[in-house]
């Protein structure tokens, strides 16, 4: 059994990636010299980091050999055992089931499917850029970054506009509940508070799905709550955590790729001339601000047999993680990876992942954030950083809390 | 050479019809279909690049 080079742990603490963002020299020295490099670090189980592109392609490439089940992220141990009970998503699964559940969505998020709600969306984008116009002053992630994804996700779901507040609240203290900031007055935080959010979630969600079994209407809840599987409606767990994994995934992370965009337009101003100055470029900006931002931080596979890759040996039960933003800088695949270049072609990213666990709503992500990159490229009159990013304390998504701004837009 | 479509992973991104239109095309239904299921060896260079971009990893030839 040969022993595998170690990793650093700043990979993998939340820490880190709150006061210094993406531990990007890490990743690539694990590149070059460890593609496959042990890593242990308190309170988690070891893993092994992947970080190469090819890599996680191949990983990707094999859902049969390399699972989700067994372990999606790493937190500690305490909270792996509780969490993994009270959810199962897509996320948690494997073919055959994997691909049952995923067919009952799959049509409602096609390219084709979602390409009709184009201007519906740069419509939505704009009446929230209305809202700031003169306002100067800003946080654009609670003010742009949050609303529209929420808003859209909500729609889909029929869940109602009023509800948003909570939504966002929610899904800030299941995804992020390390972070102390969000943190209830009442003291609870950490595993107690991801576990109470989604315990409360589940409440609510039950109460819409009961009504759309009675009534159904034209959205993905109806959809949800009267698919069957084997002559079967969907169980609660099923059924519930898939109406969370819709709230959350569509949430958090194109919250983050968008204001994490921004950023980076404003670190770059070439770039942002380029944008401002050529509405073309719109698709391959928003391309490249998902490859720049890549908002979810890693995601474990589990081999079901012993493996050899790069010639580290890995017992079947051993855990995988796959890096996506170490993957988004391989200079094997990407020319001048840290160059942010709005105009990049080709961009074979994968912030969205690959194969069958591809990002669901990787289409309309992309919608998202050219409805509203096409607002802000064709109303931006002035902006300018106030402050630096407040970031999320977590080593699943890069998050940014707050991005302080003077902006000012032109009427639409 | 053969081109095998995995209908439990296509999901219609399309990706496939831009490389190579002549095997590749999208029907009104939104369903992918191929167009010449043993395409001509002077096709090979355009249906590995629909391989490679599928982002479901759904196509493989087959020899």
């Amino acid at each position: 059994m040969s022993a595998a080079p170690i990793a650093p742990s700043e990979i993998i603490d939340p820490n880190y990636y709150q006061q210094n963002g993406y531990p990007y020299k890490y990743w690539d020295e694990l590149r070059k010299n460890a593609p496959i490099a042990y890593c242990e670090h308190k309170n988690l189980v070891p893993f092994y980091a992947v970080t190469r592109y090819q890599d996680i392609i191949d990983v990707s490439k094999q859902p049969m050999l390399f699972e989700n089940a067994p372990l999606l992220v790493l937190q500690p141990q305490s909270a792996a055992e509780g969490q993994e009970m009270r959810l199962r998503t897509l996320l948690n699964m494997d073919p055959p089931d994997h691909r049952t559940y995923r067919k009952l969505m799959s049509k409602y998020f096609t390219k084709n499917r979602l390409n009709a709600s184009q201007t519906t969306l740069d419509d939505v984008a704009n009446k929230i850029l209305d809202k700031i116009e003169d306002k100067g002053d800003i946080d654009f992630v609670t003010e742009v970054s949050m609303t529209l994804p929420l808003a859209v996700i909500a729609e889909l779901l029929g869940l109602p506009a009023d509800d948003r507040d909570q939504f966002f609240k929610w899904t800030n203290e299941v995804i992020g509940s390390l972070d102390p900031d969000f943190a209830r007055e009442d003291g609870t935080e950490g595993t107690e508070l991801a576990m109470k959010a989604l315990e409360e979630v589940f409440e609510y969600c039950t109460k819409f799905v009961e009504d759309r079994r009675k009534s159904p209407k034209d959205d993905l809840t109806s959809v949800l709550a009267n698919a069957k599987v084997e002559g079967n409606y969907l169980e609660p767990l099923e059924l519930l955590s898939y109406m969370f994994l819709l709230i959350a995934a569509g949430n958090e992370t194109t919250r983050n790729a968008t204001t994490g965009g921004m950023l980076a337009l404003l670190e770059h101003p070439e770039q942002m001339d380029i944008a401002l100055k050529n509405p073309g470029v719109l698709n391959s900006a928003v391309e490249e601000m998902v490859r720049w931002t890549s908002p979810v931080i890693h995601f474990c596979r589990t081999p079901n047999k012993d493996v050899k890759l790069h010639g580290v040996d890995i017992s079947a039960g051993e855990h995988l993680v796959l890096f996506y933003p170490s993957a988004n800088r391989d200079e094997n695949i990407f020319t001048d990876p840290y160059r942010f270049d709005v105009l990049r072609d080709p961009n074979p990213q994968l912030g969205f992942g690959i194969g069958e666990h591809l990002c669901l709503g990787a289409h309309l992500a992309r919608l998202e954030l050219r409805a509203v990159f096409r607002g802000l490229f064709n109303r931006i009159e002035h902006v300018e950083l106030k402050g630096d990013p407040s970031r999320l304390k977590s080593s699943l998504i890069g998050g940014i809390k707050h991005l302080p701004m003077q902006m000012n837009l032109a009427a639409a | 050479m053969k081109i095998k479509v995995d209908r439990d992973l296509c999901e219609s991104n399309e990706l496939c019809v831009s490389s190579c239109p002549q095997v590749f095309k999208m029907d009104e239904n939104d369903e992918l279909v191929v167009l010449i299921e043993n395409p001509d060896e002077s096709l090979r260079h355009d249906l590995i690049a629909a391989v490679n971009i599928c982002p479901r990893l759904a196509l493989s030839i087959e020899d």
